[in-house]
């Protein structure tokens, strides 16, 4: 009885991340559609942050961070992050790409959306996402980008392109050092047979991933398309 | 893995197969022949096809036959030796997966899968998918936690490449999709006579335990299959089950007990583990380390019983009044499924709801009553307090006359309090309240709630008496035990508070014999039904205990 019961009269609903009921409106903002305990331990990035990289910086003598200045600004991957990458946030992705809540993309895309509606405003992107290769996909039944970038598509109402393939097979990036990371990616990218660049070469790519470390496979990721003459590529992911 | 169909030139009725070499092998045995082999790219798909025969050949075009070359012996071997591991048990294909990978890794893949397939043509095992529909959604159904349509949600699976139906309920446990098999392998069941089993109980057990144990001695001989065991908190329940498992396990047969949370079974097990040395019962709850042994003795979070099939001669079930186990049938469908058929179950509770009192009644279900305690004193009574105003004078930081005389008599008694509160956001604002008004005691504070990432420090603390006044949700109800406790309900009357759970909090107090000042203090706007029928209930209790003699002082047994 009960089951029919509560689809005549629903219980109340409940926050995104923990089954804690609460009180929530599907248009208000995201943040307000999580309890008060996952509140206090999401940590959103705030103001001062790196123009290239979206880290969260203390002092504003630069627009850069350190790391960055590192880096060729022909390389330079924009990219903005909506939390720092703690315990509880890499919990949360763990249960959305390993345990397979794949429910979670809807919230996790929309805080990503209202980040990107607050940093990148007027800017019309092209949506498209980190590729997997075809036996991880196999393994893992969807891949995790591409319902992020559907789901932030569908609130931005912006196009979601598949730009990319992975050529080859390569370990998970989570199980290696800095070092090996930044390597380990090169020419494992190219771009997708059916797609013609050129038409997209004055839209701007925005590429959508789940974690932001080194940005080495962003960076991996963008250069094809750079070789093709698209000339800003930015990125958003859920941590870093 | 490789899901075929195939059939023989006898039937029209295609047949399952993980491995079709092992087929072909023991087909060619028993003197009968294949006549096509399908590929199915999922094992939806394959059920979909076992029930309608006549579409796969317009569907799917058949394969060549594979060559023959197999080690019969070895996978016989093999098959045997998983059985012996894997009887018993409920387990989806990627849980198998990581099975081998962890303990078979010796054996290539393709001849653990054809061992699988051999114990399926022995029947013993039976193989599902994970999700099914008829046809029509609305009657999709995991096959594994018994979750109907409201908790299945369809999206395109990149696995079996089509749309795919996946369980939201049981998704802690892994994904239940209609493109991933279920394995129900089943069990052997022997009686065997084993030698006496050695308990070590820190303490013999009172007269009035001893009642009640023999009280269900006989509820085990006798026919009904259900019995509700109502001791109220603090009276030892874990104790007087030990007989009862100790029978069991003599007999060689197996005994599960149920508890709702995790905490609980972390709690349970190492007291069993004392008590049977010589047993070495496991604790399965979400990231056991135990999780592929064996015994006869398992403590599990009621979640995990979804993991058996037809394996346990006895259930106990712990706390059955409480989250998530009361009122949620598909964990009791999964309990009844970890059970044999003709096996006993006896129900664990301190506050039995009005519904199941009835039914005891109508002699519906049988039932044992613990009234007392172990230590022979009688449960604290609780006091009911009024004060107007309650939350607006929290939030504005002004006096409240009764609450501050409850934390004077807990300082005077030199004792630890617990103070719940309804909801999480009261926590903060009462914390606030309390830091203001009582400056002094800031560092013997805190306020503890679900998802605190400093939860376990905070019990910890205030087990050791570090933190004085510990403000909660309620979420402390069951299984806390301090020995020096007091216990105000701070907003008594909100309606998250019922009667169940206001006889736990009352609980709390008076665990230890050496110290009974303990004290309960509701304190609330007005008097709810809630509150009036919990102090009601207490003090029933104790009177009837008294009526019976329990409470007479040459019982009184203190250690």
């Amino acid at each position: 009885m009960v089951e029919w019961w509560r689809t005549f009269f629903p219980t109340s609903h409940t926050c995104h991340f923990c089954a804690t009921p609460i009180r929530r409106h599907w248009f208000s903002s995201i943040s307000k559609q999580i309890c008060m305990a996952c509140q206090r331990q999401l940590p959103w990035i705030g103001a001062p942050q790196c123009k290239v990289c979206g880290r969260e910086m203390n002092q504003r003598e630069t627009n850069i961070c350190s790391d960055c200045q590192t880096i060729h600004p022909s390389d330079w991957v924009y990219n903005r992050s909506v939390f720092a990458y703690t315990a509880f946030v890499k919990q949360i992705i763990w249960r959305y790409k390993y345990k397979g809540q794949e429910k979670l993309a809807v919230p996790l895309g929309r805080c990503m959306a209202e980040t990107l509606e607050q940093q990148w405003t007027k800017k019309k992107f092209v949506l498209s996402y980190v590729p997997l290769h075809a036996q991880r996909l196999s393994e893992r039944g969807f891949n995790q980008a591409e319902r992020l970038a559907h789901v932030i598509g569908r609130y931005l109402r912006l196009p979601v392109v598949e730009l990319l393939v992975r050529k080859r097979m390569t370990q998970p990036q989570s199980e290696k050092g800095r070092d090996e990371r930044l390597s380990a990616l090169v020419g494992a990218f190219a771009v997708h047979p059916d797609i013609d660049l050129e038409q997209l070469v004055d839209r701007e790519i925005l590429l959508v991933d789940d974690i932001y470390t080194t940005g080495s496979t962003l960076r991996e990721c963008s250069k094809p398309l750079k070789e093709q003459g698209i000339k800003n590529v930015y990125s958003i992911t859920i941590a870093r | 893995m490789n899901i075929y169909l195939y059939q023989l030139k006898t039937e029209v009725m295609p047949r399952l197969s993980l491995s079709i070499q092992v087929d072909l092998h023991y087909w060619n045995q028993k003197g009968k022949s294949i006549q096509s082999i399908y590929k199915m790219p999922s094992i939806h798909q394959a059920n979909r096809c076992q029930a309608n025969p006549k579409k796969i050949a317009k569907r799917f075009d058949p394969i060549p036959y594979p060559s023959t070359n197999l080690d019969a012996k070895k996978i016989h071997k093999l098959a045997t030796h998983l059985f012996d591991q894997l009887q018993g048990r409920a387990v989806l294909s990627s849980e198998l997966n990581t099975f081998w990978n962890r303990k078979h890794h010796a054996f290539r893949e393709r001849d653990f899968w054809a061992a699988i397939q051999w114990l399926y043509l022995q029947n013993k095992v039976q193989i599902r998918p994970g999700v099914e529909w008829g046809r029509f959604a609305l009657f999709a159904r995991c096959h594994r936690c018994f979750a109907g349509s409201s908790h299945i949600s369809w999206r395109h699976c990149a696995t079996c490449g089509d749309r795919c139906a996946m369980c939201n309920h049981c998704l802690p446990l892994g994904r239940s999709s209609s493109c991933s098999p279920l394995f129900l392998f089943s069990a052997r069941h022997e009686i065997k006579k084993r030698s006496s089993i050695t308990l070590r109980l820190p303490h013999p057990l009172t007269p009035w335990q001893q009642r009640t144990v023999q009280k269900m001695d006989q509820f085990l001989t006798s026919p009904p299959k259900e019995l509700l065991f109502w001791a109220v908190t603090g009276a030892g329940k874990t104790e007087c089950m030990v007989p009862v498992i100790k029978t069991y396990l003599e007999r060689g047969q197996r005994v599960v007990w149920v508890s709702p949370r995790k905490d609980v079974v972390l709690e349970v097990a190492p007291r069993l583990k004392h008590i049977f040395p010589t047993i070495q019962p496991i604790a399965l709850y979400g990231g056991s380390p135990q999780r592929w042994q064996k015994s006869s003795l398992i403590i599990a979070t009621a979640h995990q019983t979804y993991r058996f099939v037809d394996y346990f001669d006895l259930g106990i079930i712990d706390e059955v009044d409480a989250f998530p186990l009361y009122q949620n049938h598909m964990l009791e469908s999964g309990i009844r499924r970890a059970l044999i058929p003709s096996a006993k179950m006896i129900l664990l509770t301190a506050t039995p709801p009005k519904s199941w009192k009835r039914l005891v009644k109508e002699r519906k279900c049988s039932m044992v009553v613990l009234p007392i305690r172990y230590h022979g004193h009688p449960l604290p009574v609780p006091t009911l307090k009024l004060e107007r105003r309650l939350w607006k004078k929290v939030m504005n930081r002004q006096s409240i006359r009764i609450i501050e005389e409850f934390i004077q008599h807990v300082l005077q008694t030199d004792g630890q309090a617990i103070l719940f509160v309804p909801r999480l956001q009261d926590i903060f604002h009462f914390y606030a309240w309390l830091e203001q008004k009582f400056s002094s005691f800031a560092c013997m504070m805190a306020g503890v709630y679900a998802q605190d990432p400093e939860r376990d420090q905070k019990i910890r603390q205030f087990r050791e008496g570090r933190i004085r006044f510990l403000i909660s949700t309620s979420i402390l109800e069951r299984g806390v035990t301090v020995k020096r406790c007091h216990v105000a309900v701070i907003g008594a009357d909100h309606p998250i508070f019922d009667q169940a759970t206001l006889v736990q909090m009352a609980g709390r107090v008076g665990r230890s014999a050496s110290y009974q000042q303990g004290e309960v203090w509701f304190i609330a706007q007005e008097k709810t039904d809630a509150q009036l029928q919990s102090q009601k209930e207490i003090i029933k209790l104790n009177q009837s205990t008294k009526k019976e003699g329990f409470l007479s002082e040459e019982l009184y047994y203190l250690w």
